[in-house]
């Protein structure tokens, strides 16, 4: 499962990677903006090893997570990525706009290891389905 | 004076958030000091994030001070190594530090019927700084842990 990392926050990024490393998941990149991922998304879209999945933080400068993930939906290479979007944005209507934008799942800060569990539950039986 | 601002639950709401932020995000244990209502003028530590709040509703902000040797612990924390000087590492803290405490006392709040939205945090600092607050409508609370302390001062008024 190949995972890509985006918020524009070290700190983030590292809890999250530190928590997708114990999970046993260790095909992870970082980029703390939204245009170098999506450089980068589109970049593996073209080889054999596009990326499964992407975490990224919404509220970030310039281009917003969910901005990303409107630009990623209309790109057909990378209509099979999972976007999982993450903020500490607990409102229904934010959430509702994420699903309605094709979020795949929402990851609320400050996430519990609970909460995250269920998150990398989805991620890993969903990716048991497609692969 | 504001009919939100200094209303109990505001307060309760604000301590609620840290915790939950530093207790449940970054494992570090704090303790609530006394709440100061209407402070004229505050010394800032070290650094210090801000989340502006100018809204159909309210305007004001959420301020967290912190002193650098608390940052330097919850770092060390989080990376397993020692830190002993302000870096983007340090300032980027405070920046998700104080993004987290908002999103978690917005949640709170909007849970009572407003309807703060999120926004972007800037970090002030390094270096203390006095600031100057308006008359009313402002409340400093203390937190201290065994990695250092830092205070938190919410600014809300009603439009």
């Amino acid at each position: 499962m190949k995972i890509l990392i985006v918020d524009d926050f070290e700190m983030v990024r590292w809890m999250l990677k530190d928590a997708l490393k114990d999970a046993n998941l260790s095909e992870l990149l970082e980029t703390d903006n939204a245009t170098s991922a999506l450089q980068t998304l589109r970049e593996a879209a073209k080889t054999a090893k596009p990326f499964d999945y992407i975490l990224c933080d919404w509220h970030m400068p310039d281009v917003s997570g969910l901005e990303l993930l409107k630009l990623c939906r209309d790109d057909k290479n990378l209509n099979g990525l999972k976007f999982i979007l993450v903020s500490a944005d607990s409102d229904g209507a934010a959430i509702e706009t994420a699903r309605q934008a094709g979020a795949f799942d929402y990851l609320l800060k400050p996430w519990t290891k609970a909460s995250l569990g269920t998150i990398l539950n989805h991620m890993r039986e969903h990716y048991k389905v497609v692969a | 004076m504001s009919a939100l601002a200094f209303e109990l639950h505001t307060t309760e709401d604000l301590i609620a958030a840290v915790t939950l932020t530093l207790e449940s995000f970054f494992m570090v244990k704090v303790e609530v000091g006394q709440p100061q209502f209407k402070p004229l003028q505050v010394k800032l530590q070290s650094l210090s994030g801000m989340m502006t709040i100018d809204q159909a509703e309210f305007y004001g902000f959420v301020l967290l001070s912190f002193e650098d040797r608390f940052l330097y612990g919850v770092l060390q924390k989080l990376y397993g190594h020692a830190f002993s000087e302000i870096n983007k590492s340090v300032s980027d803290s405070v920046g998700e530090l104080t993004n987290t405490v908002y999103g978690t006392f917005k949640q709170h709040l909007n849970k009572r019927g407003h309807s703060l939205r999120m926004s972007i945090p800037t970090v002030h600092g390094p270096g203390a700084q006095a600031l100057v607050l308006p008359l009313h409508d402002s409340v400093l609370i203390p937190f201290s842990s065994e990695l250092g302390s830092f205070v938190v001062i919410l600014n809300l008024n009603k439009k």
